[in-house]
């Protein structure tokens, strides 16, 4: 599991996470996100790489939510594999990120 | 008798020993002889009644002393009555320890001229 | 929970005092040994032979043992042995002294016990060296041991405050109805540390509520928010409130106490015998099967909502799915443990999986244990991700359900205020300043199973009291409100007499008694007022229009009878209601 982040010109905030998305990538993903030098106008997490999530990496995903501003938050979860696009869905996420 | 003692005691091992021993030295000494004395008793009684382990363990506490007390020849000879005792055997021994109390009384007058 | 720190010893202390047990016979290579020792600064016992030994180690516990291989009487490896014996899980290094060089000896020594060798003549440095490197091993050991034990006494603290918490929450989160016939369930007895729950309740109405939560997260943190959840499920729906309603309340108390990134995925299932059907709603949780007996056929419902705790109640949805359900109907409720549950090769059991043993499995009783059995066979017993939990409930005929439902019934309408009168009398100062409906429509909730009745009860008491309050306390005149200026202009005047009101009253009598499955409900509201000629307004009621007069029409579809007595201030309705909703 390993995750990155890369702030693009566009003010934007990716963040690749890569393997299984659990409880292990806890403080690496809040690194993603809390250390950076300003503050993004959007997130894009990609999950590519990603190839599983269990319900804490779910959790993650709403504390990234709420720092980025809860129901103001410009978040994308993008490429996700089947797997995870349906665990997305099962949890109804689409109504909470913008899912492609 | 030899007239060098470096055959039969490290004589400069001997002086770092001392120096540890600080003023049990003396006490080292004189304990050995006694104890090594008696041991040469035992050897002998060993031997006589071809007493094979206690040829052994008698020797093999022997060469341990000797060799602590820097008495290199005195520790070999120990070692091959140990030998002997631990084949199982006593004949030729008489021989050796014949040998080895030469050694010893040799080696007892460099430890006193040594104190 | 105070958390001891575990104590770590620094690995090097330099000028360390060790208690050195010292055993040869040689008196003259003791000597040597016993002098170097004590030079290095520690103290020193002595023995001249294996017993000896024994003897000093008994007493003195000392922290090194060097020990001559060859001696009378008890010999090294025996003494070494038993030393061993008496150290128990304490470490106490023996080091052998020998002049031995053969490999079986030496190994005779280790296999005595023995760590180390020290060969004759002695070697000061060496000697030094050896001592220092088994006191550090010896502090190794200790503080190992003493984590291993901080280690144990915590976790055994952890199984006994999770023993307690668990009866806590057993005692919040009685059973229900998770026994009744038509349920089949599998849920782990500590469960609820894994985040799972399961609650099944009786509503007053008839039918059943299943309720199926997985939080997020494992140990107390996923258990904490099972407690609110099974108090705030059984305590509603006891009352008969609808699921909405219950998962309404559910979803603002995880909302408000939960840390956001724990939640619930849960499901909720609402059983109605006599419609034959029931409604569900799914929040993050695999899909339900629905198995239909006669075709077998094998129905999906979908999740189709957030998890309970996400979002702010204005943002929570309730739609829910009606199914209409034949007898032997099977619903199955799970959550993720048993689709996620991984073979060795990784793969998930799934919901294709769950299909085939369904369609291999002719006999529809034996579904659920096939389910459980299959599960368990792919996943083998080895460790579990998370917990195996699924529920399957059946819809049959209630009278099927044996005897089971008509106790539990029984003592279920039996509990709570049924046979019971009251009159309560609001004088000027209350009719000023308290809104008596809240309070009355409270009280009568308590009456088992008149809960879902509450809206309409909520409108009779409303157009009474306003009636009551407004034209015969407040003398006000309904004719005002036939335009939509005077219709203004009676609500600034109602406002302006109530202010002013010091004198006269409004009573309430309400009295409930228990029929069959239900009750009956009489309410009277009598106000200090002149009356009216209620005879006159009957006859013209039905030609009204406007924005007024719409009240009573309204009670009275709701109503056995609606009774005004003379001398026209006093009004009567009687209100029948049944549990068959």
């Amino acid at each position: 599991m390993a995750i990155w982040s890369t702030e693009a010109s566009s003010g934007e905030l990716t963040i690749k996470i890569q393997g299984r998305f659990d409880f292990s990538a806890h403080q690496e993903f809040r690194d993603a996100y809390e250390k950076v030098s300003e503050e993004p106008k959007g997130y894009i997490v990609d999950m590519k790489e990603t190839t599983y999530l269990d319900s804490s990496a779910l959790g993650m995903l709403l504390l990234l939510r709420d720092h980025a501003g809860g129901d103001n938050s410009h978040i994308e979860i993008v490429n996700c594999n089947p797997d995870v696009k349906k665990i997305l869905t099962i949890s109804n996420f689409e109504q909470l990120f913008t899912i492609r | 008798m030899s007239t060098n003692p470096e055959r039969h005691v490290d004589v400069s091992a001997l002086q770092d020993l001392k120096e540890i021993m600080e003023s049990e030295f003396e006490t080292l000494i004189d304990t050995f002889i006694a104890d090594s004395t008696n041991k040469l008793e035992e050897l002998a009684a060993a031997i006589a009644a071809s007493d094979a382990d206690a040829l052994r363990k008698v020797a093999h506490s022997l060469k341990g002393s000797s060799s602590n007390i820097c008495a290199g020849e005195l520790s070999e000879l120990a070692r091959q009555l140990e030998f002997m005792g631990k084949e199982g055997t006593t004949s030729g021994a008489a021989a050796i320890l014949q040998q080895l109390r030469g050694e010893f009384i040799t080696v007892a007058a460099i430890l006193q001229k040594n104190i | 929970m105070d958390t001891a720190p575990l104590t770590v010893a620094s690995p090097e202390e330099p000028q360390e005092t060790l208690r050195i047990l010292i055993a040869d016979d040689n008196d003259s290579d003791r000597l040597i040994l016993q002098t170097i020792v004590r030079k290095e600064g520690h103290t020193v016992y002595t023995a001249r032979d294996g017993q000896e030994a024994i003897d000093i180690f008994r007493e003195q516990s000392p922290d090194i043992v060097l020990l001559d291989a060859l001696m009378p009487n008890v010999d090294g490896f025996e003494a070494a042995r038993t030393i061993k014996a008496l150290a128990g899980d304490d470490l106490v290094p023996i080091i052998f002294l020998t002049s031995l060089r053969d490999a079986t000896s030496l190994a005779d020594c280790l296999a005595a016990g023995g760590l180390d060798f020290l060969s004759k003549p002695y070697n000061r440095i060496i000697l030094q060296a050896k001592i220092k490197a088994f006191a550090s091993m010896r502090r190794l050991h200790e503080t190992v041991q003493r984590q291993r034990d901080e280690i144990s006494l915590h976790n055994d603290r952890l199984i006994h405050e999770q023993e307690v918490a668990k009866q806590v929450f057993d005692n919040i989160a009685h059973p229900g109805c998770i026994d009744a016939p038509n349920i089949k369930y599998l849920l782990s007895p500590m469960a609820v540390f894994n985040g799972d729950l399961v609650l099944a309740s009786r509503k007053p109405s008839g039918g059943m509520y299943v309720f199926l939560g997985d939080f997020t997260g494992h140990g107390l943190p996923a258990a904490i928010g099972a407690m609110p959840v099974s108090e705030i499920f059984y305590g509603m729906a006891q009352k008969g409130f609808s699921l909405q309603d219950i998962l309404r309340e559910i979803n603002k108390k995880l909302k408000r106490i939960l840390p956001v990134g724990v939640f619930c995925c849960a499901c909720m299932y609402d059983l109605s015998f006599r419609k034959r059907s029931a409604e569900v709603w799914v929040g993050g949780l695999p899909d339900i099967l629905v198995y239909r007996k006669k075709t077998r056929v094998i129905e999906n419902l979908p999740s189709r909502h957030l998890p309970l705790g996400v979002v702010d109640n204005d943002r929570f949805k309730t739609e829910t799915s009606v199914i209409p359900l034949d007898f032997g109907d099977k619903v199955f409720l799970w959550s993720d443990g048993i689709m996620e549950a991984t073979n060795d090769r990784g793969e998930m059991f799934g919901e294709d999986r769950v299909r085939d043993v369904i369609a291999s499995t002719p006999d529809a009783d034996a579904i659920f244990s096939a389910i459980e059995a299959a599960v368990e066979k792919h996943a083998g017993r080895g460790e579990q991700d998370d917990d195996y939990t699924m529920v399957e409930v059946t819809m049959v005929n209630e009278e099927d359900m044996g005897e089971y439902f008509s106790d539990r019934g029984k003592s279920f309408l039996a509990g709570g205020p049924k046979d019971w009168s009251m009159t309560y009398e609001l004088r000027p100062q209350t009719l000023r300043e308290f809104n008596p409906l809240p309070l009355i429509t409270h009280l009568l909730m308590e009456v088992p199973g008149l809960r879902p009745h509450s809206g309409k009860i909520y409108t009779i008491l409303s157009e009474l009291y306003s009636n009551a309050l407004e034209h015969g306390v407040l003398g006000l005149q309904s004719d005002l409100k036939a335009s939509a200026d005077g219709f203004a202009r009676y609500y600034l005047e109602r406002t302006k007499k109530l202010s002013d009101l010091y004198a006269g009253s409004v009573k309430f009598h309400i009295d409930h008694h228990p029929v069959k499955d239900g009750g009956v409900l009489t309410i009277v509201v009598e106000d200090t007022g002149p009356g009216f000629d209620f005879k006159a307004r009957e006859q013209a009621s039905h030609k009204k229009e406007g924005y007024s007069g719409r009240g009573i029409p309204l009670i009275r579809t709701m109503c056995r009878s609606v009774r005004y007595l003379e001398p026209g201030n006093k009004v009567e309705v009687v209100f029948d209601w049944h549990v068959d909703v």
